[in-house]
């Protein structure tokens, strides 16, 4: 058997057909009931999600915290609640936390606690629940406060509910798998709803369609950068900035299923990056990029790894001899001792 | 010896009952993607007919918006403008109140949240932004309304009419608690003011084929007047912002 940081391209090729192969397989019913019964799914890629997750919840209890008394408290601009959703047994408990200044302050650090417990992966179920619930109150408290990237994390909170944790070692093929590997799934088809819905939203829309809706969002104080505006005023810019996103979005699912996978969802990460620093949306973006690293499977993370490794080796090899002093040649003897 | 053959049969039904649990959990989870995928979609005929049970449901504990700038980007800035009043002006029309002393509650976030990515001005902008679309516009959920009373159904009409009232109440809720927080902690010393008049202005992008030489068009909407809600919490921001 040839070793993971083998060198030769060939075996990175092997190695990327074979972890993406089970994608395309799986589209057999029987491979897809033991996908979902046998063994857990996704288990870096939870990891991932949790971490990013606990970061973008840490970031925004870091920013707004000191305004909680504004934003939720008693007498702030908030004046929501649960009794809504819940009734007023239910509902009317979980907003008696906003009744006082220290109630919100403890529904903002157990959102922080949380968020610290699904960073380190401790306890991430009981943190999974807790940053629901928190997160949940606090967005019914103010609705009007949400983006889109609190929108997915808290649908996708409850669905991480069920997901196992990192240690976690169950039965094969038991429930706990089963669970396990319906919360991938359906954090899976959420995100594709996501961005298939995005996609065709913005392909019937004028702006879209005609290749300038980039040029209009730039100019817009809410999410520009001053700087950057009299960039998208060039025809060829707004043009590529505005089909790219759209086209991306539309051929999401497909690009899942295809050899493309990993530089599409690599193309997303780095997107979305460019979303965090030139839209300043840096706690949708966070959650963006989770949500694309869950999506990659255990084995493409393997393949990653050791096409990583085997960059590196082959980097240390190519810097070594760069590095290694030239062997003499005959022609040219190497005089020691010669310099003053 | 009773419960030993109690313990074989619940053995032998163990099987059937996982296999059960994993048919009703994977049948729940297809049902509420079904769901899902008809919340999200386009106005159609299928989620006319499911309505209720779609927004009773998905609309309800699901709710999910993923328009991201579509089908058309935003393309103005919103910004809120509010004018403390004595009691005097408090009985003034909104026109008929001064030019001047109006200040901007919005500007000051945007161009600091263009200086800082990672801090919370996008965000505290973010509610009387959202409050002001929503006066204006409502929510998306009312589109297939207001299309349908388009078409000449006064029924749909009614109802559009009466979300929209709803909306509107509530956006003007949201905006006077702001503009009376924004009185509290930047007029300490003025304890005349009792009355907050709110104004939106709208400053249209300058279409793309204009881009060089256009100049945006700016337009003010007059929302009213309103006692200032006594005790509203103070950001402790606009002092530093303004």
């Amino acid at each position: 058997m040839r070793s993971w940081t083998a060198s030769h391209p060939r075996v990175y090729i092997s190695m990327l057909t074979s972890a993406l192969a089970p994608s395309i397989s799986n589209l057999s019913l029987r491979k897809a009931w033991e996908w979902l019964a046998w063994e857990p799914q996704h288990r870096l890629g939870t990891r991932f999600l949790q971490i990013a997750v606990g970061l973008m919840l840490l970031f925004r209890v870091a920013t707004e915290g000191r305004f909680y008394g504004y934003l939720w408290g008693p007498s702030g601009v908030g004046t929501g609640g649960m009794t809504r959703l819940f009734g007023s047994t239910v509902g009317g408990v979980l907003d008696k936390s906003f009744a006082t200044s220290t109630g919100t302050l403890g529904v903002l650090a157990v959102l922080a606690l949380s968020a610290i417990l699904l960073i380190s992966g401790r306890v991430t179920r009981l943190a999974t629940l807790g940053a629901f619930l928190t997160f949940f109150m606090l967005e019914q408290r103010l609705p009007e406060l949400p983006d889109g990237g609190d929108n997915i994390t808290r649908i996708v909170l409850i669905y991480m509910l069920f997901l196992l944790p990192p240690r976690a070692n169950p039965k094969q093929g038991g429930l706990l798998v089963w669970f396990h590997n319906l919360a991938v799934l359906a954090i899976i088809w959420q995100i594709v709803i996501l961005y298939t819905t995005s996609g065709i939203m913005k392909a019937y829309g004028d702006k879209w369609h005609h290749g300038v809706a980039m040029y209009y969002v730039s100019q817009v104080e809410w999410f520009s950068l001053p700087a950057l505006r009299h960039m998208f005023m060039n025809p060829f810019v707004v043009t590529l900035s505005t089909y790219i996103p759209m086209f991306y979005q539309l051929f999401f699912a497909i690009a899942l299923l295809s050899p493309l996978k990993l530089p599409w969802l690599l193309v997303g990460m780095i997107f979305h990056v460019g979303v965090a620093t030139f839209m300043g949306l840096v706690s949708f973006s966070t959650v963006m990029i989770g949500l694309e690293g869950f999506l990659i499977s255990d084995d493409e993370y393997a393949y990653l790894l050791a096409l990583s490794r085997g960059l590196r080796q082959w980097a240390n090899r190519k810097w070594r001899f760069r590095r290694m002093p030239a062997v003499p040649s005959a022609e040219q003897p190497e005089v020691l001792g010669a310099e003053p | 010896m009773h419960r030993l053959v109690w313990w074989q049969h619940f053995r032998k039904l163990g099987p059937w009952l996982t296999r059960g649990v994993r048919a009703w959990s994977l049948s729940l989870l297809l049902l509420h993607f079904a769901l899902t995928v008809i919340y999200v979609a386009p106005i159609n005929p299928v989620k006319i007919a499911l309505q209720p049970i779609v927004y009773g449901t998905i609309g309800q504990y699901f709710a999910q918006n993923w328009s991201f700038f579509a089908p058309n980007p935003i393309s103005s800035n919103i910004s809120l403008l509010v004018r403390p009043l004595d009691p005097v002006e408090a009985k003034l029309d909104s026109h008929d109140l001064p030019a001047g002393e109006w200040y901007d509650l919005t500007s000051p976030f945007w161009s600091r949240f263009q200086g800082n990515r990672f801090s919370a001005y996008e965000r505290l902008s973010r509610p009387q932004a959202n409050a002001m679309r929503m006066y204006m516009g409502g929510s998306p959920e009312l589109g297939p309304w207001i299309d349908a009373c388009h078409k000449g159904d006064q029924d749909a009409c009614r109802f559009y009419e009466r979300e929209m009232q709803k909306f509107r109440e509530h956006a003007l809720e949201v905006l006077v608690r702001i503009a009376s927080g924004f009185v509290t902690e930047s007029f300490p010393n003025h304890a005349n003011f009792t009355h907050v008049a709110l104004r939106v202005r709208s400053q249209i992008v300058v279409p793309w084929s204009q881009r060089f030489h256009g100049k945006p068009a700016i337009s003010d909407m007059d929302l009213g007047i309103y006692a200032i809600v006594d005790g509203v919490a103070s950001s402790g921001i606009y002092q530093h912002v303004n």
